[in-house]
């Protein structure tokens, strides 16, 4: 078996899709989706660290992405809340609608 | 991999913070709601907190295994962090509770919950001014992040409250993710490392013939620590939140998290990529240059006082990144540490003290408003908030004898001696500019007749905020000597980097 | 030993305490007369110091009393301390003892004044920022009274806050005064960098051991010196200078001509070590110091504001005393500096003295002019005989008339331009000394002689000031006249005391260059001789265009228009600078209007905050307030700075 090729791949496929999550981030203008399109990303690291941990045989990565997905948890639920609260002022969540505040 | 019990005894603080914060929300929920016994409740426990930081000094050393240090420079900023969280619970009660006769600002907050957020909040910089893996600073981060979103959009029936709470939420996890790719990139390219010294060992280990993602990762965890401290161009969402959060909460997110932030960019900088100084320097240099000149140059057009102390915040974050480009580059914690320290002393209390008069001034507006001409004036009404602001704002220009001229002072001349004299010199032209924009202040206040004068209502904890920033503003500002040497202190017994990282890093330096 | 040394500076601090918190309730004639006693009980400790001084051996006249250790970190060590030397000793007494004359003198200028008590508590606090100043023995202390003096001198231009034009006049003053001090703070930057001490004492010894290349030197000297110009009003940081005259007179007097504004000579004298290590950095001194010197005199010569006259004229000798240092004779440079505090602040009380009794004249007959413009004036002579004749005294000294104090200073100076081999600075310090005797007694002329070109029945009105303003005229005056006399030279058989009491201050300095000047007598001899023969000439033309034909000069004026308008308009150099700012640093029309817009409807004459602001009001859009946009600018951050790292 050739570890390194196959972490080569595993590697790509993370860094694809971490830059479709950022793409998404970039392109979409609905608060969810956005907020979607961050899990992704996050979810494109925990790919690379399990991928490096798998062919490094170290588990540390491993506690990492647990550890990751806790406080991506966390986030959902403060983030859907807030999300909620603009929903309730401006009865829609397209952040192009959110621009009280510049300049 | 042993566990040692009195490891416990370096993240005493934490533990502090955290069973204050749950005995704060529990007491709100169960006993009772009165806003006087929470605030009380809330500024006894911090004090506490303080003199546990102060007193776990003295224990330099690695803990848990290398996750977190017990060191001097942790200590230095727990003890600060606890000072930042206590001024900013003293100057939020009267903020929460506006005059009855003013619009609602702050009403329907429940203060338990908001100084529990805010503890929480605290605790989680303070992780992150003691992590050294890994793991600690993204917990660190987060932690204080969390909290932070919720913080900003406490006052969920205004608009811009939200709104605040949504921009930093959104861009906030974005950048988070930018900050564990490049950690995930770093551990990888080192062989399986997440401790700091290792990484650091690692990297040298690997010698010339080094992986694209190692240098991937370095710039994508610097990014990550960027965003935190509002630097050019990962500052965006810094004026939008601070103008559109609660102003107490306003001026604890521009003092803390930096602060928090700054601290974790020197350990990892030092701790685990001295070797790549060579790459990562310059841009730390461009992006330090970037921050201050733009924070300087967009502060001098606006009108509205929170989001103009929010661009000078990004200049101050500039200022501060040329000490810890400083600081990092040399390898040891060094005086450019010990400046960083001092600095951010100052910083906090200048900022604090803006914060609180701007609080007090647009309470005196029925519309609740930050106008810059509402100072106009006022110093005929009131000579003390007047006098106290002047102060601030000298103190925040860099204008001796105050506290924030030695934090430069400090700040720069390390600087100069790891060879960054261009980029003091950008720094001091910079603050030569930005007196421009805090001498405004001033000029409204002495030199202009006034419009319609502002009734400010004093309140005793407010005064009580004031009167500390003041004095400690004038202290440090006439006799610095006490605190410099505290710092310097701390700094010297701070968990050194691996000592090969250091000697190798001899041909790196500039 | 010397305990009292800190007292000097502290003693005015108190009475800015007491006048500050408590003036409006002690009542005008308490306040004045705390303010009057405290700055009185400085000069006295001065005296007390100064004797004390001249108890020991000439080399050993150097006091260091460190009260504290103030800040010490690492390798910043800087002692809270004064250095009592010579030279702090002459500044110290020329700054307290100015002080006091004017402090006195204002009691009566400033009576019936509404901000009557924050006038001494800001009064006091600016005489003790300028003896911490002199005082202070490490670059940080001397950089907190320079950044002191010059907040007070802002808050005293902007005294009359009410009238816009003089608010803006102080912030103008302000902010030249800041790009100054930025050179000297990485001027201390350097010096830190260098040699890892900030004591003036710590920074002296290792100059004399230092072995590398000098290159050092000329930087941490330039930086310095952009201190100075700024401080010092030099070319081509100067334009504050004038504008500030808007603060009331003994304002004028003290701030901006006797002590604050000779800041920057001090401390060049201070770093005399330093910049006679570098050749270069003193030949720009020299050659600032004379250039402006003769820019400034050409401005004076036509303007007709009194005030302003004597504003340039300071800005001119101001001039020469950084030529003195400049031709490495720090010594001529200082007495130039002490014997222009006494004639200048006189000039000053004196011209303040006229516009009191103009603005009285003016009062009684309902008439709103500006009473500082010298076309309007005429026969004051027999009107103010006390402030005739001392202004008359003061005006030969700054002519430089044999005999009085400004001769020998000045003399002093351009004869050591020859003999240090600067004959062309030293020709054009002598031009410049022929116009300076010209214009001021224009001065004098229009002013006191003459008949009153005001309107009729004013001149009933005029009278002399009260004996509270007479006396500190009276005392300048003979200052005026005899304050020279101890630095006769040896050529004229004197004992050049005050030289020689100057020189171990310079004794470092001097070890590492001396000057090996021309000792040729009969040279000097030559030179005092056109000096003299030029002041007299200055003072015979003006009297023959001024007094015998006073058609002369318009004549003159119609026949150069163009010249005229020139130096009245002082070759447009305010106009110019924003003039300059604008068309290189915007380069479009539409930047132009704005800039103009703001500078001038709004009467902000502050050019770069405005181009600043409006650069502000470009990049602010940036912020556009959509999280997608920030998004997507974070995004280009990260790809410049990954890109960057992986393809350096």
């Amino acid at each position: 078996m050739n570890m390194a090729v196959d972490l080569g791949w595993y590697l790509a496929l993370a860094a694809l899709l971490f830059c479709i999550g950022v793409a998404g981030v970039l392109t979409r203008r609905n608060a969810l989706i956005i907020f979607m399109s961050i899990e992704l990303m996050l979810n494109a690291v925990n790919l690379t660290f399990i991928a490096f941990s798998r062919s490094l045989t170290n588990v540390d990565g491993q506690v990492f992405v647990f550890l990751v997905m806790a406080v991506a948890a966390a986030e959902v639920a403060v983030g859907l809340a807030i999300i909620v609260t603009i929903f309730r002022h401006k009865e829609t969540v397209d952040i192009d609608k959110v621009n009280l505040m510049k300049w | 991999m042993t566990f040692n019990p009195s490891d416990i005894l370096t993240i005493v603080p934490e533990i502090a913070v955290v069973a204050l914060a749950m005995l704060v929300i529990l007491t709100e929920l169960l006993i009772t709601r009165r806003e006087t016994v929470l605030q009380l409740m809330t500024v006894a426990g911090l004090l506490v907190v303080m003199a546990l930081a102060v007193l776990t000094f003295d224990k330099a050393g690695g803990a848990f295994n290398g996750m977190t240090a017990g060191d001097g420079l942790s200590t230095f900023m727990k003890a600060l962090l606890a000072g930042i969280a206590l001024l900013a619970v003293l100057m939020s009660r009267d903020y929460l509770t506006p005059p009855t006769d003013a619009g609602g600002e702050g009403r329907g907050v429940r203060h338990g919950e908001y100084y529990g957020m805010l503890l929480i909040a605290t605790c989680g910089m303070m992780i992150l001014v003691s992590a050294t893996d890994l793991v600690t600073v993204f917990l660190g981060i987060e932690t204080t992040s969390i909290a932070l979103y919720v913080l900003a959009g406490i006052r969920s029936e205004r608009a811009r409250s939200g709104e605040a709470a949504l921009k930093y939420f959104l861009l906030g996890a974005f950048a988070t993710g930018f900050l564990l790719y490049g950690m995930a990139l770093l551990y990888g390219a080192t062989g399986g490392k997440t401790n700091l010294t290792e990484i650091g060992r690692a990297i040298t280990d690997l010698g010339p013939d080094r992986p694209v993602y190692l240098y991937m990762g370095a710039g994508l965890v610097m990014i990550g620590l960027m965003f935190k401290v509002a630097a050019v161009p990962f500052h965006f969402w810094a004026p939008d939140v601070y103008q559109g959060s609660p102003t107490p909460v306003t001026a604890f997110m521009s003092a803390g998290p930096k602060a928090a932030a700054l601290t974790a960019l020197i350990r990892v900088f030092a701790g685990a990529l001295p070797d790549l100084s060579a790459a990562w320097g310059p841009a730390l240099w461009v992006v330090a240059a970037l921050t201050m000149t733009l924070g300087n140059i967009v502060a001098i057009s606006q009108k509205d006082i929170k989001r103009m102390l929010a661009y000078s915040s990004i200049a101050h974050a500039g200022y501060l990144l040329v000490g810890a480009l400083a600081a990092a580059n040399t390898g040891t914690y060094n005086s450019a540490t010990a400046g960083i320290m001092f600095y951010l002393t100052a910083y906090y209390l200048m900022n604090i003290g803006a914060f609180t008069i701007a609080i007090l001034v647009s309470r005196a507006r029925e519309n609740g408003d930050y106008q810059i001409d509402d100072y106009k004036g006022m110093a005929a009404l009131h000579p003390w908030t007047s006098a106290a602001m002047a102060l601030f704002m000298i103190s925040l220009a860099g204008i001796p004898p105050t506290a924030g001229f030695f934090g430069k002072l400090y700040v720069f001349s390390a600087a100069v001696k790891a060879g960054y004299i261009s980029l003091v010199v950008i720094a001091v032209l910079n603050s030569a500019l930005s007196v421009f924009y805090y001498l405004r202040i001033v000029v409204y206040m002495y030199m202009q007749p006034e419009v319609k004068p502002a009734r400010v209502r004093m309140a005793p904890a407010m005064a009580l905020v004031i009167v500390i920033c003041a004095l400690g503003i004038l202290k440090f500002g006439l006799l610095p000597g006490d605190l410099m040497r505290w710092a310097d202190r701390s700094a010297s017994m701070t968990v050194k980097p691996s000592p090969r990282a250091a000697v190798a890093l001899n041909d790196h330096d500039q | 030993m010397s305990n009292y040394l800190y007292l000097i500076p502290l003693v005015p601090f108190a009475g800015f305490i007491v006048n500050g918190l408590f003036g409006r309730k002690l009542g005008d004639r308490a306040v004045g007369f705390i303010g009057c006693t405290v700055i009185g009980l400085a000069f006295v400790l001065s005296i007390a110091a100064f004797v004390e001084l001249l108890g020991y051996d000439p080399y050993q006249r150097h006091i260091e009393a460190e009260w504290f250790t103030w800040l010490a970190a690492g390798k910043l060590q800087i002692p809270f301390g004064m250095l009592l030397d010579p030279l702090s000793a002459v500044m110290i007494l020329v700054v307290s003892g100015v002080s006091f004359i004017i402090h006195v003198y204002s009691i009566g200028y400033m009576h019936g004044d509404r901000g009557y008590a924050r006038y001494f508590a800001y009064l006091n606090l600016f005489v003790f920022f300028m003896l911490l100043l002199v005082l202070g023995n490490s670059y940080p202390l001397m950089f907190i009274g320079w950044e002191g003096v010059g907040l007070c001198s802002y808050l005293l231009i902007g005294f009359w806050f009410t009238d816009d034009a003089k608010a803006t006049a102080g912030k103008k003053a302000f902010i030249v005064n800041r790009i100054g001090d930025f050179g000297f703070l990485v001027g201390v930057f350097l010096l830190f960098g260098a040699f890892g001490t900030l004591t003036f004492s710590g920074v002296a010894d290792q100059v004399l051991l230092w072995v590398d290349p000098k290159t050092v030197f000329f930087w941490i000297g330039l930086c310095l010196f952009i201190g100075a110009v700024g401080k010092s009003a030099q070319i081509p940081l100067y334009v504050w200078l004038p504008d500030a005259m808007a603060g009331p007179t003994p304002v004028s007097a003290l701030i901006h001509a006797a002590t604050m504004v000779t800041a920057g000579v001090y401390m060049v004298a201070r770093n005399s070590f330093i910049y006679v290590m570098s050749p270069g950095a003193l030949e720009i001194v020299a050659w600032v110091g004379v250039a402006t010197a003769l820019f400034a005199a050409t401005i004076a010569l036509v303007q007709n504001d009194i005030k302003k006259v004597l504003a340039y004229s300071t800005i001119s000798q101001l001039g020469y005393m950084f030529v003195g240092c400049g031709v490495g004779a720090f010594a001529a440079g200082i007495s130039h500096l002490m014997t222009h505090a006494f004639f200048k602040a006189l000039l000053f009380l004196g011209a303040g003295s006229v516009i009191h009794a103009v603005q009285h004249a003016y009062n009684h007959t309902g008439y709103t002019g500006d009473p500082q413009d010298i076309r309007f004036m005429g026969g004051l002579r027999g009107k103010m005989p006390t402030t005739y004749w001392t202004f008359v005294a003061a005006t030969l000294a700054i002519a430089g008339v044999p005999g009085l104090s400004g001769f020998f200073s000045k003399d002093e100076i351009i004869w050591k331009s020859f003999a240090n081999g600067h004959s062309a600075v030293g020709i054009i310090a002598m031009i410049a000394a022929l116009l300076t005797a010209f214009y001021m007694f224009r001065l004098v002329y229009m002013t006191f002689h003459g008949s009153w070109r005001g309107r009729r029945g004013q001149e009933d009105h005029l009278h002399e000031s009260p004996g509270v303003m007479t006396l500190p005229l009276t005392v300048l005056g003979v200052l005026s006249i005899i304050g020279g006399w101890i630095m006769i030279p040896h050529a004229l058989h004197g004992g050049a005391w005050f030289e020689k009491f100057l020189e171990p201050s310079f004794a470092v300095a001097d070890e590492i260059a001396p000057m090996h000047g021309s000792h040729s007598l009969p040279f000097e001899y030559t030179i005092m001789g056109i000096s003299v023969l030029l002041a007299i000439s200055g003072i015979l033309w003006a009297r023959a265009w001024y007094i015998q034909n006073p058609e002369a000069p318009k004549k003159l004026a119609s026949r150069f228009k163009v010249a005229y308008q020139l130096l009245l308009n002082k070759y447009y150099v305010d106009e110019a600078y924003n003039f300059a700012v604008v068309e290189t640093t915007l380069g479009t029309a539409d930047g132009l209007w704005k800039f103009f817009d703001v500078k001038i409807v709004d009467g902000l004459v502050n050019g770069v905050a405005a181009l600043m602001g409006w650069l502000g009001s470009i990049f602010r859009r940036l912020q556009t307030g959509l999280v997608s946009n920030y998004a997507l600018m974070m995004t280009v951050g990260v790809v410049i700075i990954i890109g960057y790292l992986v393809w350096r």
